[in-house]
């Protein structure tokens, strides 16, 4: 869904950024008074990388061919542009007839001569003409490379026909901003813009200290546009009494109002609103208003749902109806587990590719993070697939998953009668559950070869196709909803266990009794990563202070705040993998029997690690961030994450590691450190398991995790049978010998 | 409200189970696992009470059971890499596997509980004592042979009046009905030969009116309290249609002859007679083993006569009684004996038509699907004809490691020690488990023996028997040793030859493989144990199949019987005992103060408390205190008098079970492989002498 609501403002932002960027070269038109758009002026510089390029582009064969998109925020105007491109190619091309040429939008911007010299790397800067790009923009690589003369035999797929473009390549922009008129139906835009692909950053301010209820409201808007950057990740920085100094989100509540916004204080209905930054030209603020936290709450909720009238700069909001609560899993971001799942649903490229190297044909799907499969064989994927019969021995299609090869099929159609392909073939794979994440790629890469025995034989690399049908499916059987905890990859890796009610129903944020900017801005950071995996509007988040944790015993819970600010009771403490012993930071101690079972039964060296993590704490010395995971001593079942961090360590950097795709990827366990840049995460043990195991799979796992019971339990079982059979065939052997059966 | 409490028990008692069955190991936990459970096995054989042996019946079924899952879910090579020709084969050992695993199920619970029924004693007013016919069907046994069938039988404990002997002679010969006539028995014929020895009995089920029917073979000599021993249970439960005793042998057969083992290792018979039938008779399933049993003929008519459709009709007639609601009942005290069969290819040959006949049977009256039967009939009766067709698993388990070593086909998809350690527990406890519960009666690996020699000839019959029961020959009977075809023992001997090569072969490339430094030792090691096994059984069976044969002779009974001699009838008699008494001779202790010349008549007064005929022998040593003589043409009576005291006595064969040696199966298995040594002795003599023969041969060919 949010893909359809993000296409209106981005259409109204293509007409906009057109118009003006004719008029650029003149002065600005109207300026606003006293402010020079000069100064506003801002440049980006991106890499292919950073567009998503993970590898060097690589061109091959005679007519090599790639292209990647280049996306562009629609409040800005691009006044500048230039590529500067590095590239690389075979120095064995003939190069009177070879050369690459470079389109932007299918219109080329240079064609550069493959030289002897450029062969070993070359570096050219390519100036672009602004008016060029659009928010949408495809950047096209073309290679023409030939190793013979123009009459003489050439095998078109000969492997001396290459060059690569450097990923690393970068495209230079100079923008000046051009803000819409402030309109709630450009939301999220200007706040976000799906153009971006940065991180987003967006400053929230609260008038005043923030009360649990205001955060609420800020942790509803936050989760939501968590949402809309995705992948991207968003920050979320908070000042209490001060104005962003840009783009940003205002909550305003009762009476207490930041200066220049007494007009929102005292409301009667709660409001949203868009209007300019004061203190920025060129920027726009959203604000929320409300008479008291609970309108406020109301405000977020309804912009959360995208139930406000999308029109004008300002909407009230004057009654709502939540929805009903959520089924566990039900957000459109998860496959369901109890049908079949339609891989084209969650394709990423054309499900059609051509030519002799193709890119993959790729599919995203997440799990549920607590899919507990209770098979190898749970998860499968039905890839139907055709692919054109001109494709010679050992053409294959492989397929991939999270870029591990998980199965192939050899597309032979060399054997007679297979040289037609009317219907699709299926190759079905059982995909590794070890290989499973909560968010997965699924590619289907073809790979064609040409018949070698006929080299000087017209080919045609474009006959080369292959398809895979809508119609591919993903299904999972034989599954439960389990996990065992401390898990804090699933956390970084599917927001787990608090996405698993897409309204948050049963989450709640607790922060100290007096929070500071700090505090709450890892928190938002943190709903905004849970945001991002549930897709849904957390209207029913609750925000508490550790005050006040009754009320919310029975929710996961998303504690933030520094060691020593956190002010919780020992019970608390002692279930902290990592705690506040005094002055000190300690690691919790390890039991004898858990060491040994770790060491022994889950093959799993604790002591290391706990080795590992306290010398990174003392190096530290109380400047560090961590993550913690650990049971709710409130209620079993229940989990705690913990944001924290030592004495002179930042909270914010342990909730901003979850938005850094880099970092992320150490967060596992049930702790984790944060120290600079360096993100560290460690399994300590003491486990607990979360969800409901069918009783056999239950009994069967709990045999296998004490395997030195398993001959004493079939002892004891073997002696009571005997005792119980023995008694009965007595009773029936009497029977017998007194002739009554 | 017993039966629903029982249930949940009993599923309550499965929760656990399939946890033990199904919860996977590491190979460290699962190695530990296995070395418990054999520890465990251990300390429950050496404990008395019978409750630890159902103990360990149930940690033997955890044990295979645990393994056949782990076989069954993870090294089954399905999956691409592997070609259909290894699966083939794989599928092949699997389902060996999966067919012992059900023998040993059936097998436990077909003997869970030996019911060791005693004689009912007869109301004391013989004149209350039924009508009996004595049925003695015979083809073309020689008379020798039924002689003393017959007399013995007329010196039955039973009112004469009420005792009816009838000679059912297929033969029709003229020696016989004078015999007959001599002494006073029915001589019945009839006009054809149809349905042999149950077509037979029929024929002269149709002319006698005794109220039961006790049949015996012609071989089988009863001993006198045969009917005071069965038929009390016949008339305090009139729902009794077949009390069975056992066939008791006091020759020895092919295996104990060839291999030295008579009366130290238990036979075939004697874990079938021994602990099988009684087990049976737990469940109400013991059945007509042809002879040595009284029948009742209410039944026989209500089921139309023994049974014709198959060559097993013993066996196929019970099961119809059962059906039918008819109960039986088992004696296990040897009540007739007989001799053994003399050759190997006798005892093939008769074992082929078992086999044929149960697989006939499974065919015709499946005991699973048939009507009528309760859940143990259907158990007893399904493993008992289950256990023929062991011919095709057990030549898998003789070929699967050189699949292997010699073929290179990945058959089992793990890791070497893996299966070892699933697998080990699996064998191990199967093997002490049936030890603790068949020790007196069966030796372990010798059945292993037997059922190898016996594997290649079996395939085939019981094959063509499930296809249609009516294919394959139809043996007109075993007795007599005679076989519609006659085996040559070389002709036997020549599957285990070439099996012996095979895995002599496999195991010459294993070790070679291993010296290569072959990537995958563990199970390359694996392997070459199992070939040695095979090497020990194959070269057993070798062992037995190298034999010369035999002219029967006159059989030896080695019984010290109280006796009494006098040189001439006038003479005075003096008591001794004898050494050995046989149909032909006698030896006896030399009283003081006699003093027989060689070649000297003289008289002999067997049991003389029982018995006042006196039999003439003809002195033919002396000496050492020993008198031995050779038996003189008898009077019918004189023989009668020696059969009695040879075969007649009621006691004669109490005792014989108890010279027997309990089973320790290292023990066991140390003395099969001393046998699969001789046999790889006579291997190698073989393979010289015919790489000789062929050297030689194409000189003698250019000479030509």
């Amino acid at each position: 869904m949010p893909a359809l609501k993000n296409l209106l403002p981005l259409l109204i932002g293509v007409a906009v950024a057109s118009g003006h960027a004719a008029a650029q070269a003149a002065p600005a038109a109207t300026p606003p008074a006293g402010t020079d758009m000069a100064f506003l002026q801002s440049s980006r510089s991106l890499t292919l990388k950073d567009l998503g390029q993970i590898y060097p582009l690589k061109l091959r064969t005679v007519f090599g061919q790639a292209s990647i998109p280049l996306n562009l925020r629609a409040d800005q105007v691009v006044t500048g542009a230039s590529l500067e491109l590095r590239y690389a190619h075979s120095p064995s091309l003939r190069f009177d007839l070879s050369h690459l040429s470079v389109y932007l939008n299918d219109q080329l911007l240079r064609t550069l001569p493959l030289t002897a010299e450029s062969a070993s790397g070359a570096s050219v800067r390519i100036a672009i003409d602004p008016r060029l790009l659009l928010p949408h923009n495809q950047i096209r690589f073309e290679l023409v490379a030939h190793y013979a003369k123009p009459n003489e035999c050439e095998d078109p797929a000969h492997s001396t026909l290459w060059a690569d473009i450097d990923n690393g390549s970068r495209i230079d922009l100079t923008m000046s901003p051009l803000p819409p008129p402030p309109d709630l139906a450009n939301l999220p835009a200007p706040l976000f813009d799906a153009g971006d692909e940065r991180r987003l950053r967006l400053p929230f301010a609260f008038a005043g200290t923030a009360n649990p209820g205001t955060l609420k409201a800020a942790a509803i808007v936050a989760a939501w546009f968590g949402t809309q950057a995705d992948y991207r990740g968003a920050d979320f920085p908070v000042s209490f009494n001060a104005l962003p100094p840009g783009e940003g989100v205002v909550l305003v509540s009762g009476a207490a109002a930041l200066p220049g916004f007494e007009r929102f204080a005292g409301r009667q209905t709660p409001g949203v609103a868009v209007i300019d930054n004061p203190n920025a030209p060129g920027s726009q603020l959203l604000v929320l208003s409300a008479p008291d936290s609970a309108g406020l709450v109301q405000a977020a909720q309804a912009l959360a749902l995208g139930k406000l009238t999308l029109q004008g700069p300002s909407a009230e909001v004057s009654t709502l109806e939540l929805p009903p609560p959520r089924e566990a899993w039900s957000s459109s971001r998860w496959v369901r587990a109890d049908r079949p799942f339609m891989l084209a649903d969650g394709a990423v490229a054309p499900l059609s590719v051509t030519g002799l190297v193709p890119g993959p044909i790729g599919f995203e799907f997440s799990l549920p993070p607590d899919l507990f499969p209770l098979s190898k064989e749970s998860v499968r994927a039905h890839l139907k697939y055709r692919a054109a019969p001109v494709s010679a021995f050992n053409s294959s299609l492989n397929a991939l998953l999270n870029g591990q090869f998980v199965g192939g099929v050899a597309l032979d159609h060399s054997s007679a009668g297979k040289r037609k392909v009317e219907d699709s073939s299926t190759l079905d794979l059982v995909l590794p559950v070890d290989a499973l994440r909560a968010h997965n790629r699924l590619d289907a890469q073809y790979h064609f070869r040409r018949d070698t025995n006929l080299p000087c034989q017209d080919f045609d690399s474009t006959s080369l196709q292959g398809s895979i049908e809508p119609a591919s499916t993903l299904e999972i059987r034989r599954y439960a909803h389990f996990a065992v905890m401390p898990a804090l990859q699933k956390f970084a890796d599917g927001a787990y266990p608090f996405s698993r009610y897409g309204d948050l129903a049963d989450t709640a944020i607790v922060l100290p009794q007096a929070p500071t900017e700090t505090d709450v801005s890892a928190a938002l950071i943190a709903a905004g990563h849970i945001g991002r995996w549930t897709r849904d509007a957390a209207t029913r988040i609750e925000v508490t202070t550790t005050d006040a944790l009754d009320a919310v015993a029975d929710r996961e819970l998303l504690l933030v705040g520094r060691l020593d600010m956190l002010g919780l009771p020992d019970e608390w403490t002692q279930r902290m993998p990592l705690r506040l012993s005094g002055e000190r930071v300690e690691l919790a101690p390890l039991g004898l029997f858990t060491e040994l079972s770790d060491r022994w039964l889950q093959d799993r060296d604790v002591s290391a690690a706990r080795e590992h993590a306290s010398r990174v704490i003392v190096d530290a010395a109380q400047g560090f961030a961590a993550i913690e995971g650990f049971e709710s001593p409130l209620k079993s079942g229940r989990s705690v994450v913990l944001l924290t961090a030592g004495r002179n360590g930042d909270v914010r950097s342990a909730a901003l590691a979850l938005t850094d795709p880099g970092d992320v990827q150490f967060v596992r366990g049930g702790l984790t450190l944060v120290q600079g840049s360096k993100v560290s995460g460690y399994d300590l043990g003491s486990d607990y398991e979360v969800g409901h195991l069918p009783w056999w799979f239950a009994i069967q796992r709990w045999l296998a995790l004490h395997p030195y019971l398993i001959w004493p339990i079939a002892l004891l079982l073997v002696i009571i049978v005997g005792i119980l059979v023995q008694t009965l065939l007595r009773r029936r052997a009497k029977l017998r010998l007194e002739h009554k059966i | 409200m017993r039966r629903l409490s029982l249930i949940v028990v009993v599923l309550l008692l499965l929760v656990p189970a399939y946890a033990l069955i199904t919860a996977p190991a590491t190979l460290l936990w699962q190695t530990y696992t296995a070395v418990g459970m054999v520890i465990a096995a251990n300390v429950l054989r050496r404990l008395r009470d019978y409750r630890w042996a159902l103990a360990m019946m149930g940690l033997s079924v955890i044990a295979s059971t645990r393994y056949l899952y782990w076989r069954l879910t993870e090294t089954l090579p399905l999956g691409p890499e592997f070609n259909l020709w290894d699966q083939f084969l794989a599928a092949g050992l699997i389902g060996a596997e999966l067919y012992a695993y059900v023998i040993l199920i059936l097998g436990f619970i077909q003997t869970i509980w030996p019911l060791h029924r005693k004689p009912v004693p007869l109301p004391p007013d013989p004149s209350q004592w039924p009508t009996v016919d004595v049925f003695i069907p015979t083809y073309n046994e020689p008379l020798k042979v039924v002689r003393p069938t017959v007399l013995a039988a007329l010196a039955l404990d039973w009112p004469r009046d009420k005792l009816n002997i009838y000679v059912l002679d297929d033969g029709r010969r003229d020696e016989f009905r004078q015999f007959c006539e001599t002494v006073g028995v029915t001589h019945l014929i009839r006009g054809d030969n149809k349905h042999a020895k149950a077509g037979n009995i029929n024929a002269a089920l149709k002319k006698t009116r005794g109220e039961f029917v006790a049949i015996f073979d012609c071989d089988h000599i009863p001993v006198r309290s045969f009917l005071q021993m069965t038929m009390g249970t016949m008339i305090v439960d009139p729902k009794v249609s077949l009390v069975q005793t056992p066939h008791h042998f006091f020759s020895p057969d092919p295996f104990e002859k060839n291999l030295s083992t008579f009366r130290k290792v238990p036979n075939e018979g004697e874990l079938f007679y021994g602990l099988i039938q009684d087990g049976d008779d737990f469940w109400d399933a013991s059945f007509f083993c042809g002879s040595c049993a009284v029948l009742r003929r209410t039944a026989l008519e209500e089921i139309g006569g023994i049974a014709t459709e198959t060559v097993t009709e013993d066996a196929h007639t019970s099961l119809r009684m059962h059906s039918r609601g008819w109960r039986s009942a088992y004696i296990n005290i040897p009540q007739a004996a007989g001799l053994a069969t003399e050759s190997l290819s006798a005892h093939v040959g008769q074992r082929i038509r078992w086999a044929r006949g149960m697989a006939q049977i499974m065919r015709v009256d499946n005991p699973f699907l048939m009507k009528g039967l309760k859940f143990g009939q259907r158990i007893c009766y399904m493993n008992a004809m289950l256990h023929f067709f062991y011919g095709l698993p057990r030549l898998i388990f003789l070929t699967s490691p050189l699949a292997y070593l010699l073929l290179g086909a990945d058959i089992i998809k793990a890791q070497g020690w893996m299966v070892l350690a699933y697998a080990a527990p699996h064998v191990i406890l199967a093997t002490i488990t049936n030890s603790r519960l068949q020790g007196p009666f069966r030796h372990s690996f010798w059945a292993e023996l037997y059922e190898t020699v016996l594997a290649t000839f079996i395939i085939v019959p019981t094959a063509l028997a499930v296809v249609n029961p009516k294919l394959g020959k139809f043996n007109v009977t075993a007795k007599g040793g005679i076989v519609d075809r006659d085996y040559f023992d070389k002709d036997i001997a020549k599957p285990y030859y070439l099996l012996f090569s095979l895995n002599l072969v496999g195991m010459a490339v294993g070790f070679t493989r291993l010296l290569l430094n072959d990537p995958h030792p563990d199970t390359v090691a694996l392997n070459i144990g199992w070939t040695l096994y095979n090497l020990m059984i194959t070269g057993g069976a070798l062992a037995v199949a190298s034999e010369k044969r035999q002219v029967r002779e006159a059989v030896r009974v080695r019984t010290k019987l109280e006796a009494a001699i006098r040189l001439s009838p006038d003479d005075g008699a003096w008591l001794t005992n004898t050494l050995d008494v046989s149909y032909n001779g006698v030896a006896l202790t030399l009283p003081d103060g006699v003093a027989p010349q060689v070649g000297q008549r003289m008289q002999v007064l067997l049991t003389p408390s029982r018995s006042d005929t006196w039999i003439d022998i003809d002195v033919k040593r002396v000496g050492r205190g020993i008198v031995a003589g050779r038996i003189a043409e008898m009077t019918i009576a004189q023989e009668s008098a020696l059969v009695q005291a040879l075969f007649g006595r009621a006691d004669a064969w109490m005792q014989w079970r108890e010279r027997q040696d309990l089973d320790r199966p290292l023990h066991a298995l140390l003395a099969v492989a001393r046998h699969g040594l001789r046999g790889s002795r006579n291997f190698f003599q073989w393979l010289g002498s015919s790489l000789l023969a062929r050297a030689r041969r194409p000189a003698g060919t250019n000479a030509a």
